[in-house]
């Protein structure tokens, strides 16, 4: 039953099958986060808490990771800190229809925020080591076809050191939307030519092959189903990542210290995004200026069903 | 009956189904800091300022008999279903601009939190949150009421303030270290601002939690070492308005340029919440229009 009129979208809102979500994280990394680097505000403090990522064994050869489902009700498996979207709504569907955002110091503008519903992590991934890291993470909660879900690697623990560190094209292989084992990546994307700070997306930059938010797929593929495994080619001194598999879904700039921006996907950027049931919603922010350690970004959220 | 499309909207103008409100309040005589909330319902203004009446730490309703700074929303108008449609906002002070304003139906509080004392205060909770009785959406804040805090630095204690959440389930605490801003004027939100584990305008929620249903105690780390003293209060946050320039005023149309249409209950308490984007000066006058529709 999903909304397919205003008339309709004015009869939900109406009825109060609405949400709207009051955001607000602070950068509790423990350190500034440079310009030009992307780092997921998952694990920040503030409305809603710090994501904790299931730990995995570090250096395992066979990484398990774990399916991510936002958790309704409290007890029920999920993942903790995801932003609420008012709950399960079958059969109706579900869509975010407006974000507003701001940025209050200087340094959270000009950025650039990105939501996506994060699906599948992996954690324990070692940036030291050299060797193939398989992983063997369970299939996609949403978006199982893979389609438009992509990857990332978020810098999850200690600061990681800065030696030119890159991923290696053949060593790291993922399944495609269309089911074809052993895709790489088309280039190799450095991940160290800077340290990363925790949260920060290692292969992000604003530096020589720094790639972000999300890895480079190989030609023609619009989608991730799983990732097999990760290899990068020197080896940090120190550094610890986790993957992450998700599917973006709205994104919204931040221009001006507390001048608010405002989408609204219906008319004004209408795209109108589904919000499936479960789904473990984070931003990603784009840092523009060195965002400065407790700076603090504030977002409302409205979804609606019908 | 409820408005269920655009023609519904159409007619309830074309049948007077309709209400204007210009609301107008005044900052207090010290200046606000850029980067904290205030909560604006204690300020001058039309509607006049909120007192927060009641027994000290009993949950007490949000009513327009019982509340002075109860914002004028029109008559009661069940079976007909009354809705925010638009709203616009300004301030003709230079410093008023750029703020946040967040609109919020204020629902029920526990007057007379000692901010001066560092021992677990029980809260009594013989009444119910009135509208959104599960709590889904809810959220808590504490402001600022009376005195000036000390520069003691005190957070909320992490298992002495606790709440049930929306499901229902009691002894929730705050997820992690929540800092009250030292030497916070009122109405100042006290966990707002720019510094360490400041968050605002709401009190953070443990795990997955989507709302809060009652708090049953309130406690912090240190006393503030001044008289002071603050409210907590539940509110759900309706809409929201950027006032970007002085003296232009922004407006904000929930059909068509943010469609998130809003219930207003009959009854209902609206608030602003004022988040300064600079060093608001002393007396600066905050306006806005709101428009309601019913059908």
């Amino acid at each position: 039953m999903p909304i397919s009129s205003l008339d309709q979208l004015v009869a939900a809102n109406a009825s109060g099958q609405s949400f709207k979500y009051v955001w607000c994280k602070q950068n509790s990394s423990g350190s500034a986060l440079a310009a030009g680097k992307w780092s997921n505000t998952a694990t920040w403090n503030g409305n809603p808490c710090a994501m904790i990522y299931p730990a995995g064994p570090v250096l395992s050869a066979n990484m398990p990771g774990l399916s991510m489902v936002s958790d309704f009700p409290v007890g029920a498996p999920g993942i903790i800190g995801t932003i609420p979207h008012g709950g399960p709504v079958a059969p109706f569907t579900k869509y975010l229809t407006c974000i507003e955002a701001n940025g209050t110091v200087a340094t959270t503008v000009p950025s650039w925020l990105v939501l996506v519903d994060m699906l599948v992590t992996v954690t324990g991934i070692s940036m030291i080591s050299t060797s193939a890291q398989t992983l063997n993470h369970p299939a996609l909660p949403r978006y199982t076809n893979g389609q438009g879900v992509m990857m990332l690697l978020e810098d999850y623990g200690a600061a990681s050191s800065a030696t030119g560190e890159t991923i290696n094209t053949t060593g790291t292989q993922y399944t495609n939307q269309a089911g074809t084992l052993g895709q790489t990546i088309p280039w190799a994307v450095q991940t160290g030519t800077v340290a990363n700070n925790p949260s920060n997306l290692v292969h992000s930059g604003a530096t020589a092959n720094n790639c972000g938010p999300f890895l480079p797929l190989a030609a023609g593929d619009t989608g991730v189903q799983s990732v097999q495994q990760i290899q990068f080619v020197t080896g940090l001194a120190a550094g610890t990542c986790c993957l992450i598999l998700c599917k973006p879904l709205a994104q919204i700039p931040l221009y001006q210290t507390l001048a608010s921006s405002g989408r609204d996907y219906i008319f004004n950027i209408p795209t109108m995004p589904v919000i499936q049931d479960g789904a473990c919603l984070a931003f990603l922010v784009y840092s523009g200026a060195a965002l400065a350690t407790n700076a603090t970004l504030h977002a409302t959220l409205d979804f609606v069903w019908g | 009956m409820a408005i269920n499309s655009l023609s519904d909207i159409i007619a309830a103008s074309a049948n007077g189904h309709s209400q204007r409100t210009v609301w107008n309040k005044a900052t207090g005589l010290a200046a606000y800091t850029a980067g904290r909330w205030y909560d604006t319902s204690f300020l001058y203004g039309s509607p006049t300022s909120e007192t927060f009446p009641g027994t000290a730490l009993n949950a007490t309703l949000f009513t327009s008999t019982n509340n002075p700074g109860w914002m004028n929303i029109g008559a009661p108008v069940s079976p007909l279903e009354k809705y925010l449609v638009n709203f616009e906002a300004m301030s003709p002070v230079a410093t008023g601009a750029p703020s946040w304003l967040l609109l919020v139906d204020m629902l029920m509080y526990y007057p007379q939190v000692n901010l001066n004392t560092n021992s677990q205060q029980n809260l009594v909770n013989n009444v119910s949150l009135p509208r959104y009785s599960d709590g889904n959406g809810v959220m808590m804040y504490l402001n600022n009421i009376a005195g000036t805090t000390g520069a003691t630095a005190m957070n909320l204690h992490p298992t002495g303030f606790n709440y049930t959440n929306s499901y229902g389930v009691d002894g929730r605490v705050i997820p992690g270290t929540v800092a009250l801003t030292a030497s916070a004027i009122v109405p100042q939100i006290l966990h707002s601002g720019v510094a360490a584990n400041n968050f605002g305008p709401f009190i953070p929620l443990a795990g997955a939690d989507q709302g809060v249903r009652s708090a049953q105690s309130v406690q912090f780390t240190a006393s503030t070492g001044l008289a002071a003293t603050a409210t907590l209060v539940l509110c759900r946050p309706l809409a929201q308005i950027p006032i970007s320039t002085a003296f232009v005023p922004f407006g904000r149309n929930l059909v068509f340029d943010m469609p998130c249409l809003q219930r207003i209950y009959d009854g209902a308490y609206l608030n602003f919440l004022l988040l300064a984007g600079g060093a608001v000066v002393a007396s600066t006058p905050f306006y806005s229009e709101l428009v309601f529709k019913w059908g």
